[in-house]
């Protein structure tokens, strides 16, 4: 049966966040998601579809959500959602080991929907740790289907799927007072012999989020995964570069009978730029997203926030803005939209303007390429650290310029909720971070790489490529960069990944690339000095934007001022910085 | 005895017995079960202070010293 058929059913899965719900979606839906359009937003709610053999069930995975009335642009679109009844049936997804909690989202629910399952996540967690919750009389209580279920183990799964299926009763609201009635519930059905956090947890966290050792160990943590994913990266790097260069000599051969013309377009444009985006790209990416969802999956980025906040508030920022640069580390275009989660409409647009000043995916391996090139192997990890905590340290300090500026002081609450140190899944995590989003963007990148290559091509051989080069040179110069590294910026614009590649092409010209593919190291290493890499180091942190940040940033804040500021402040920094950096240097 | 919210030490608990704080975090606080009565500890602080970890209702949420100073509690 095709999936374009009618669905029988629309389903929202709702619940507080960090409850399970995707993994209980992908669970039932086996991985077949595709993130849809709602009413108008970009992001936020995922589709997908239970295959029940003769019909189709479509479940929508709503944005976590605290309460139906809460502050949060995220938690706007899933109360909407809900208002709006598109959805036939919810199920509100509660957490076995703070039920309490859930079960005031899930009457709030109540209160709105006439047809609610309520799901009891996470059972496994709560036996571990001595919290028994008696089943039959919470569905009483609750007057509601009730189900049970782990979306580790992937247990009652079934029956929540049988659930959703069959016919639910209607029935009318009778909670007056969701939180009263929450903790009446909530006292009567559950049983703990303990603590909901261990000893062990408590112990963790006064260690990491400790006055004296909080902030060290957070740096020692970055810098530990920087050093892990440099000095792995470098041999994987050697492997592709000898890889593509017999790829080179096979497609020369092969292209032999062709024009000289043919010959280069495919050799020396489309086939040597995307080559070297992957080189560059793939071994530090495969190393860190494994790492960086490491750190996710355990539950230490909220701790980062604890951290931080501190800080950020003097700034006139917040605690969650640090969660955001987290996010853009992976891809700014994901930070802006992460930046959903700070509550204060300014300060989200304050962490959306300066979101671009961590490197993301595509300038990350630059900074590591320029650094093991001019640094050595062992201060490459400390430079690459420096760089990442002065691209924090600026989005801070603009943030606390830009706060200046607001009409009037916020004081929009902060509440940042500290989850449980969680087990990580290693195979979750290596099939995530590896497969799915490793793969996606190496595949991004290259659907840029290659009309990109065949462009850059064409510009050189047509000699532009170096005009413009000889015509920015004497800005370059007082930047402390050259003309070609600008033109690498400009040309970067679409993706930062094409930089290096870029310099690369003008660098060498058209056709002497070809053959002597030594690529990185001899080119840039005889024509840079340490200072010209200090100085790319820099504006490679602090230059515009990608293409699609720009586009996310205008679809987020659905404002022109707000997106040429988005553009216009970041490049600014970068360019007093490099420029008070030439004339110091 | 009553006090500051903020006032409280790492290991401390009490119980909540006035909110002064603003309509929006009252209602953000609801959501998380947060309300006079109920029974909260600290956990941590933060490096500089400013923030200290909560524990109420079985979950830890960060809140910020300045909005915990609107809110009363009663130690036993």
């Amino acid at each position: 049966m095709s999936e374009r058929e009618a669905p029988k059913k629309i389903i929202a899965l709702m619940g507080n966040p960090n409850v399970g719900k995707s993994t209980l979606f992908n669970a039932m839906t086996g991985m077949h998601q595709h993130t849809g359009n709602w009413s108008g937003k970009t992001v936020g709610i995922a589709t997908g579809y239970v295959n029940r053999g003769d019909h189709l069930l479509e479940l929508w995975d709503l944005p976590g959500t605290y309460a139906l009335d809460g502050g949060g642009e995220d938690e706007r679109i899933a109360a909407d959602c809900i208002r709006s009844g598109k959805a036939q049936c919810s199920v509100v997804v509660c957490d076995a080991l703070c039920l309490q909690r859930s079960l005031i989202l899930a009457l709030q629910v109540m209160q709105i929907c006439k047809r609610v399952i309520v799901c009891v996540n996470l059972v496994d967690e709560a036996d571990q740790n001595g919290v028994h919750l008696n089943a039959k009389k919470l569905q009483e209580m609750l007057g509601t289907t009730v189900v049970f279920t782990s979306g580790a183990t992937g247990e009652g799964i079934d029956s929540l799927i049988d659930a959703m299926d069959g016919n639910l009763p209607e029935r009318e609201a009778f909670f007056e007072d969701p939180v009263a009635d929450a903790v009446e519930i909530a006292c009567a059905c559950v049983e703990k012999n303990g603590c909901s956090r261990t000893e062990k947890q408590l112990r963790i966290d006064r260690l990491l989020l400790s006055r004296g050792f909080g902030i060290p160990l957070m740096l020692g943590l970055l810098l530990l995964i920087l050093w892990l994913t440099i000095w792995g990266a470098n041999y994987p790097s050697q492997w592709l570069e000898k890889l593509f260069r017999l790829g080179y000599l096979g497609l020369e051969r092969v292209l032999s009978p062709f024009p000289w013309w043919v010959r280069g377009a495919i050799a020396d444009g489309i086939y040597a730029t995307t080559a070297r985006v992957l080189s560059v790209m793939l071994p530090p990416m495969a190393i860190f997203f494994p790492l960086f969802s490491f750190l996710e999956d355990v539950g230490y980025l909220p701790r980062i926030a604890f951290l931080l906040d501190g800080g950020m508030q003097r700034c006139g920022g917040c605690g969650k803005q640090a969660l955001t640069l987290c996010m853009g580390l992976g891809c700014n275009a994901v930070g802006v939209m992460g930046c959903r989660i700070i509550e204060s409409p300014s300060a989200r647009i304050r962490a959306i303007l300066t979101n671009s000043m961590v490197p993301c995916n595509g300038r990350f391996p630059t900074l590591v390429l320029l650094a093991s090139l001019f640094f050595g192997k062992w201060w490459s990890s400390l430079a690459v650290a420096l760089c990442i905590c002065l691209g924090v340290l600026m989005a801070m300090a603009m943030t606390g310029v830009l706060s200046r500026w607001a009409e009037r002081k916020d004081d929009t609450p902060f509440i940042l909720e500290l989850p449980p140190f969680r087990q990580p899944q290693l195979k979750k995590i290596l099939k995530q971070s590896l497969v799915n989003r490793t793969a996606h963007i190496c595949l991004r990148s290259l659907k840029v790489a290659a009309p990109a290559g065949l462009l850059l091509w064409v510009l050189t051989n047509s000699g532009f490529l170096r005009s413009l080069a000889v015509f920015l040179d004497p800005f370059g110069s007082l930047l402390g960069l050259s003309g070609v590294i600008l033109v690498g910026f400009l040309f970067s614009l679409p993706a930062n990944e094409l930089f290096i590649p870029v310099i690369l092409i003008a660098v060498s010209g058209a056709g002497s690339i070809a053959g002597a593919d030594q690529l990185n190291a001899q080119v840039l290493g005889s024509l840079w000095t340490w200072k010209t890499a200090v100085c790319t180091m820099v504006f490679t942190l602090l230059h515009w934007p990608c293409a699609t940040t720009l586009m996310t940033i205008y679809s987020e804040t659905g404002s022109k001022k707000e997106t040429a500021a988005a553009f216009v402040l970041p490049t600014a920094v970068g360019l007093l910085m490099c420029l008070a950096l030439n004339l110091l240097l | 005895m009553e006090k500051e919210l903020s006032r409280l030490r790492c290991g401390e608990s009490a119980t909540v017995m006035r909110m002064d704080t603003s309509q929006p975090l009252q209602r953000r606080l609801r959501s998380f079960g947060f309300v006079p009565g109920i029974r909260v500890g600290v956990l941590n602080q933060s490096p500089d202070g400013s923030v200290m970890a909560l524990e109420v209702c079985d979950t830890v949420i960060a809140m910020r010293k300045t909005d915990l100073q609107k809110i009363r509690v009663a130690l036993p």
